[in-house]
């Protein structure tokens, strides 16, 4: 199968600070990737250097056939991307944030307005359309901005902890959003803090002080660390981190 | 092109959506140009005088009368002795004080040189000169009348030369004509620095120019998409404030209106780059105030809204080659009062642009995409 994404050796250093040492990973085409690690493991600048928001130090990477390094305006046609942080324009309204970003990435206008029905409908958000951003619940602007980050049908996207904060309910409803979106054969790369969530993945890793100290599915790292869950095998690997909150 | 015209209405959209920022953009020019053109005026009226007149003679009640006449001072003490006089100068209850002297009258009789002598609180240097010399003044129009009548023309006073001046661009001196087209370019100053920098710095807090980065918008249509409306909202208020100089204080407009949008259209891309400079540099919306702040008040200062910039030392007019806001006043009142022509104020245009060309080629190199 082909590589969505290809990492070899990649590293970032903030000064004397190894943020991301030699990482090396690949990620196939459709695949749910879980990208696991405590706070300050080095997980968000991993991915900011894979959506070409950072530039990295040394080591080599490619993101859907292009270089990270030179390619960079390419890698951003072809990925979706949402921040820990709620980044939509919380003072416009659900439509005008999709026309926005819809017109942004170069969609034709009636790919924007067939776009925002499939999305509103997907959502259930028919009635809210033309309300500000500002005024949802947490769990339906992460929804929105899960949804918004896919308008462009990208190859790949970056997810990171978007279930931060979450109640269960709007957890599980956006995990099946994630499978839909893998089901059509988007990649989908998440961070995440809950273990639980690590078990929807297809594959995942573990990263501890900036390394990746564990990759495979969740069920061959059960097996490997005898553990019963995730969340046993996590403690495991993290426990001798340095930069552990 | 799409993409920039998205970006623009969505600054409308936000700015038109942010009730405070609305409200600012109309309210600001017409509040400001209607307090500061009063407040700032530099006409000095009622000048508390105070009088010692040991004279007491007809001559020094007519010199008395004579200043209580005009316009400029309102007698509130009158002493019978210098050292009174000069407590209450020293009170704060007068500004000025006027002492006659006893032989007055005497020495204007025996050919002798009458002498008046005139005491002033300079703590503020300004008013005291003026006070002094309009003081001087109306002593020095009595002394003419006066020896003329009281000799009848038989003895011969030194001529004098008779200077008359005709005030050009400005006839009535009127303070207000002068401040206003100053007022007017420190607003749009403010308001664009303001705007600009704030707005780019909240992009930021939010996390929205991130979402903005990962996408495959450029530098250069993100920073379009930023200049156009803050400068369609500076043009607004210059309109604004124009209006207000105009139905309001009767300003005639003496140059072309068309110029002075050219001007000010030129004037906000070189601010609105300083104003995306200040955001670049700035993390959050308090660090970004100060830095505001910093710049601002030299750039006012120095502009020479309040003080001639000419007669400012050499380093401080060093500073204003530099100063956009200093050629803007410059510009503003010399298209406004005396009808300047594009090319009477060519070289304080190029400088405009040449500073606006270098700070937004500044943005675009420090504005990053990717750290």
């Amino acid at each position: 199968m082909e590589a969505s994404i290809k990492t070899e050796n990649l590293t970032k250093c903030f000064g004397s600070f190894t943020a991301v040492n030699n990482i090396t990973f690949k990620v196939d085409k459709g695949e749910i990737f879980g990208f696991l690690g405590a706070n300050g493991a080095g997980k968000t600048t991993a991915m900011r250097m894979l959506c070409g928001l950072l530039h990295p130090t040394s080591g080599k990477a490619s993101v859907a056939g292009f270089d990270v390094f030179t390619q960079r305006e390419q890698i951003k046609k072809n990925i979706g991307y949402m921040s820990q942080k709620f980044s939509l324009y919380e003072d416009l309204t659900i439509k005008e944030n999709i026309n926005f970003f819809g017109t942004i990435y170069g969609l034709s206008n009636t790919k924007i307005k067939e776009k925002t029905e499939q999305l509103l409908i997907r959502l259930n958000l028919m009635e809210e359309a033309n309300s500000l951003v500002a005024s949802l619940p947490l769990g339906w602007k992460q929804k929105l901005s899960f949804s918004l980050a896919l308008i462009h049908d990208p190859k790949i996207v970056f997810l990171d902890e978007p279930t931060g904060g979450v109640d269960p309910i709007t957890r599980r409803q956006f995990w099946e959003l994630i499978y839909e979106t893998a089901d059509s054969g988007t990649t989908v790369f998440v961070t995440t803090h809950y273990m639980d969530e690590a078990e929807y993945c297809n594959r995942v890793s573990i990263m501890v002080d900036g390394k990746i100290e564990a990759i495979d599915t969740p069920d061959n790292l059960k097996k490997l660390f005898d553990a019963s869950t995730m969340d046993e095998v996590f403690y495991l690997l993290a426990r001798g981190a340095s930069t552990q909150e | 092109m799409r993409t920039i015209r998205a970006l623009i209405q969505k600054e409308f959209k936000q700015i038109f959506r942010n009730k405070i920022i609305l409200r600012l953009i109309i309210m600001l020019p017409v509040v400001q140009l209607i307090i500061l053109i009063y407040a700032a005026n530099n006409d000095i009226k009622n000048i508390s005088m105070g009088v010692v007149d040991l004279d007491r003679s007809s001559t020094s009640q007519k010199i008395i009368s004579k200043l209580q006449a005009s316009s400029y001072f309102i007698l509130n003490d009158f002493s019978t002795s210098k050292k009174q006089g000069i407590r209450m100068l020293e009170k704060g209850k007068t500004d000025i004080l006027i002492e006659i002297p006893h032989s007055f009258e005497k020495d204007i009789y025996n050919n002798e040189h009458p002498r008046v002598a005139i005491t002033v609180n300079a703590i503020n240097s300004t008013v005291a000169i003026l006070a002094a010399s309009y003081a001087g003044n109306i002593l020095g129009g009595f002394a003419a009348e006066y020896a003329f009548s009281v000799t009848q023309g038989k003895i011969e006073v030194p001529k004098q030369i008779n200077v008359t001046n005709s005030n050009w661009f400005n006839p009535l001196l009127d303070y207000k004509s002068l401040m206003l087209p100053g007022v007017l370019a420190i607003l749009i100053t403010i308001m664009g620095i303001l705007l600009s920098a704030l707005n780019i710095v909240r992009e930021k807090e939010m996390g929205t120019i991130e979402q903005l980065n990962v996408t495959p918008v450029t530098k250069l249509q993100f920073i379009i998409g930023k200049l156009f409306p803050f400068m369609v909202v500076g043009l607004f208020q210059l309109t604004l404030g124009l209006c207000v100089a105009v139905f309001l204080y009767n300003l005639e407009i003496q140059g072309s209106i068309v110029l002075l949008y050219g001007v000010v259209t030129v004037y906000l891309f070189s601010v609105l780059g300083i104003g995306f400079l200040i955001s670049t540099i700035s993390d959050n919306q308090v660090q970004a105030m100060f830095v505001m702040l910093f710049f601002m008040i030299i750039f006012i200062l120095l502009s020479g809204l309040f003080t001639s910039a000419d007669s400012m030392p050499v380093w401080a007019q060093g500073i204003n080659t530099i100063n956009p806001t200093y050629y803007l006043v410059d510009i503003i009142r010399l298209v406004v009062l005396k009808g300047s022509t594009l090319f009477d104020i060519r070289k304080q245009m190029t400088a405009i642009l040449i500073i606006g060309l270098v700070v937004n080629a500044v943005v675009i190199q420090s504005y990053k995409k990717v750290v």
